[in-house]
């Protein structure tokens, strides 16, 4: 049995002047235990707006329009707040995106993990004390540090803090929202090396939030990727590299330059992400894909490669 | 054909503020050794790209060539076109600000959000030659604008960076670095912030630039897979020194230094490798504060050795107009296909 399932969830938000922008459009997938599942697609394409409702963390002017999302069976749309405040940092936690530059200048790191912990469990001061020094452990600082403040911290550092800040609760499911993109390569493949060892060390399941797929075959089992608000590809991670069908799939993937392969301009994908507070006819892609077709204007279909891979595309879908 | 910038021996140090307790102890003043001894010469219209980690001294690099550091931090000299930069009473030479400009990484903070566009594109040029009629003012503007893209350039001068995208206020960012026809561009990571599909346009645009106006770049990047795709050269830098410098094909397909190798090797490859073990570097790179005697490189060298530790490498021929300061001289390493 799937640890957490997605099922054709929609979430809208209430604009001022009566207007609603559907940010997720029924979008459904699962995670086993040990498994890492990635989101990929451009910014606005729903990827936060769909881990926060995992934890119940949507925004006030959110308002889900349908679909279910089950965590161990038990459905969490419905859950009394009671239930809520056990799952949320206990069972699922996350790595908000940014938040590495958003620890408060002004307190140390130690005080700020010591807050984290009290707020989320009821536990004596000295425990939460010898707690912050055991996750510095685990991310590999040195937990003297603990007296330092952010700014006595490199990027790379404070991710680390904000990953520990998440296992706080000792946490089954860890969700990354673009935890490496504002840091250089170097730095990104240690929180990667770091996360996988985490992993195996604690059980975890991950899903990790990113528009970059050159880096999925480093730490991710299958990935998602959508599409304003959908989820227009997924399947193995081997599969979306060798076998992608989706056009959008096949853009994001030439959209990075790769050492061995072809030299040259990456390529991309033109037009602007749709405006979603227009209601969408047909395919989603359809102003920017280099495939489009006259019957791409009625809803396109979702096909089914081999076992988990589908797309959602009137192409026939010979790669 | 002669070169458009030449760097000789180019040192950056900031002086550390020193703490009230160390003034009292009589401590000596500490300084950042940001760039160590630099030689690097840019052709014009070529690419050349700068890589490394963060802290290794790319931007402060980037910002002594465009003359942004007070003259009392910077030695070595810089020439263009084979003349020194500053002239012997240590003024920067007039008419250089139109030759070299500079693009910084974030679109987001390099526009201010209360100026129209026309004011933050003008503004380099209004520095320049203040005498300019507002009709040319204008006029270059609206030119710089479609140049950078933005057409027809007349419809942004009245609006502001919030009512633009990001691909769109990058673009605003090119446009004021075009409106002086500058034969460089320092470009300071101007694509890591963006999404992807911004990303490339924006690439595509600064390439375009150099086929139409011969424009040289230094391509400021951590990633050097990027270098790779779109570099003449790449210099790979590490504690403000250049460890590895030649043409891209040839530092990509048999880098020589050991660090070169390391960021090739962490790059990722489009490819399941979740099993394979890779060499990763541990730490950072260390604090330029005290520079290590020997090689820059050591305390995080797989490779390293005694000599290592005592004789500063020095930047040598390694094949075809290739130089690393590694003496270890790998054997080539086989690119993955
Ligand atoms: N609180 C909010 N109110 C209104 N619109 C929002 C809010 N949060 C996100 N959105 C919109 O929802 C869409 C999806 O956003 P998001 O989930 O953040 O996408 P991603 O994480 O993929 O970049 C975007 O169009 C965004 O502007
Ligand atoms: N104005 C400054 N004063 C003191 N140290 C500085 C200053 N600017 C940069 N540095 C230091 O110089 C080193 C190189 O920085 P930088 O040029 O920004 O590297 P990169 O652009 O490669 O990330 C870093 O250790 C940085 O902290
Ligand atoms: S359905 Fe048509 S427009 Fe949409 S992705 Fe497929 S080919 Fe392109
Ligand atoms: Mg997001
Ligand atoms: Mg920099």
């Amino acid at each position: 049995m799937a640890l957490l399932e997605v099922d054709s969830l929609k979430i809208a938000f209430e604009l001022t002047g009566g207007k609603r922008l559907k940010a997720v459009n029924g979008i459904s997938f699962s995670l086993d235990e040990g498994e890492t599942l990635a989101l990929v697609g451009e910014s606005g394409s729903g990827k936060t707006t769909a881990a926060l409702s995992l934890m119940r963390l949507l925004p006030k002017n959110a308002v889900i329009d349908g679909g279910e999302i089950r965590y161990k069976q038990r459905d969490v749309l419905t859950a009394p707040e009671g239930m809520i405040q056990k799952l949320r940092w206990k069972e699922i936690a996350m790595i908000f995106q940014g938040a590495m530059n958003a620890l408060n200048p002004v307190l140390t790191i130690e005080k700020q993990m010591v807050e984290a912990i009290l707020l989320h469990e009821t536990v004596s001061n000295e425990a939460a004390y010898a707690r912050a020094e055991m996750l510095m452990r685990r991310v590999e600082i040195d937990p003297k540090r603990l007296k330092q403040y952010p700014h006595q911290f490199s990027g790379g550092m404070r991710q680390r803090v904000m990953i520990a800040m998440a296992l706080a609760c000792e946490p089954k499911i860890v969700i990354g929202d673009e935890p490496t993109t504002a840091l250089d390569v170097m730095v990104q493949a240690q929180i990667f090396e770091l996360l996988e060892s985490l992993k195996k060390e604690m059980g975890l399941s991950m899903i990790l939030i990113t528009h970059d797929l050159s880096i999925l075959g480093d730490i991710c089992d299958k990935v998602a990727v959508m599409y304003a608000g959908e989820i227009v590809e997924s399947g193995s991670v081997e599969a979306i590299y060798e076998d992608a069908r989706h056009p959008y799939t096949q853009k994001l993937l030439a959209a990075y330059p790769i050492i061995g392969k072809k030299r040259g301009l990456p390529d991309f994908i033109p037009g602007q992400p749709l405006d979603m507070t227009k209601p969408v006819q047909g395919c989603a892609f359809y102003s920017r894909c280099h495939k489009a077709m006259p019957i791409c204007l009625s809803r396109p279909p979702l096909r089914t490669v081999e076992g988990a891979h589908q797309f959602l595309c009137h192409l026939e879908g010979e790669a | 054909m002669d070169a458009l910038i030449e760097l000789k021996n180019v040192t950056v140090k900031f002086p550390v503020k020193p703490s009230f307790i160390d003034v009292l102890k009589g401590k000596p003043q500490r300084v950042v050794h940001a760039v160590n001894g630099v030689d690097l010469t840019v052709m014009p219209g070529e690419i050349i790209a700068l890589v490394g980690e963060s802290g290794s001294g790319k931007t402060t690099l980037g910002k002594a060539i465009n003359a942004l550091h007070p003259s009392e931090v910077v030695g070595g000299t810089i020439c263009f076109e084979g003349e020194p930069i500053f002239g012997t009473d240590g003024k920067l030479k007039p008419g250089y600000r139109e030759k070299v400009a500079m693009i910084f990484q974030d679109p987001y903070q390099s526009l201010n959000p209360k100026q129209t566009i026309e004011k933050i594109v003008a503004e380099p040029l209004m520095i320049q030659q203040k005498n300019l009629s507002r009709d040319k003012m204008r006029a270059s503007v609206v030119t710089a604008l479609e140049q950078a893209g933005l057409t027809p350039g007349e419809s942004f001068l009245n609006r502001y960076p919030h009512e633009l995208s990001g691909g769109q206020r990058q673009r605003v960012v090119i446009a004021g670095a075009l409106i002086v026809k500058p034969k460089l561009i320092i470009a300071d990571e101007p694509v890591s912030m963006l999404d992807v599909s911004i990303r490339s346009e924006i690439l595509k645009l600064l390439m375009e630039l150099r086929e139409r106006q011969q424009i040289a770049y230094l391509f400021i990047t951590h990633d050097i897979a990027l270098a790779w795709a779109i570099a003449d050269k790449i210099a790979v830098m590490y504690l403000g020194t250049i460890l590895e410098y030649g043409s891209a094909e040839n530092v990509i397909q048999s880098p020589q230094n050991p660090y070169t190798q390391a960021l090739i090797e962490i790059m990722p490859k489009m490819k399941m490798r979740r099993s394979e073990k890779r060499a990763l570097l541990t730490g950072e790179i260390p604090d330029p504060i005290d520079l290590p005697k020997g090689c820059v490189f050591q305390s995080r060298c797989p490779r390293a050795a005694d000599g290592c530790m005592h004789e500063k490498p020095k930047l040598t021929l390694v094949g075809e107009a290739h130089y690393s300061v590694c003496e270890c001289r790998l054997e080539e390493m086989r690119v993955n296909e």
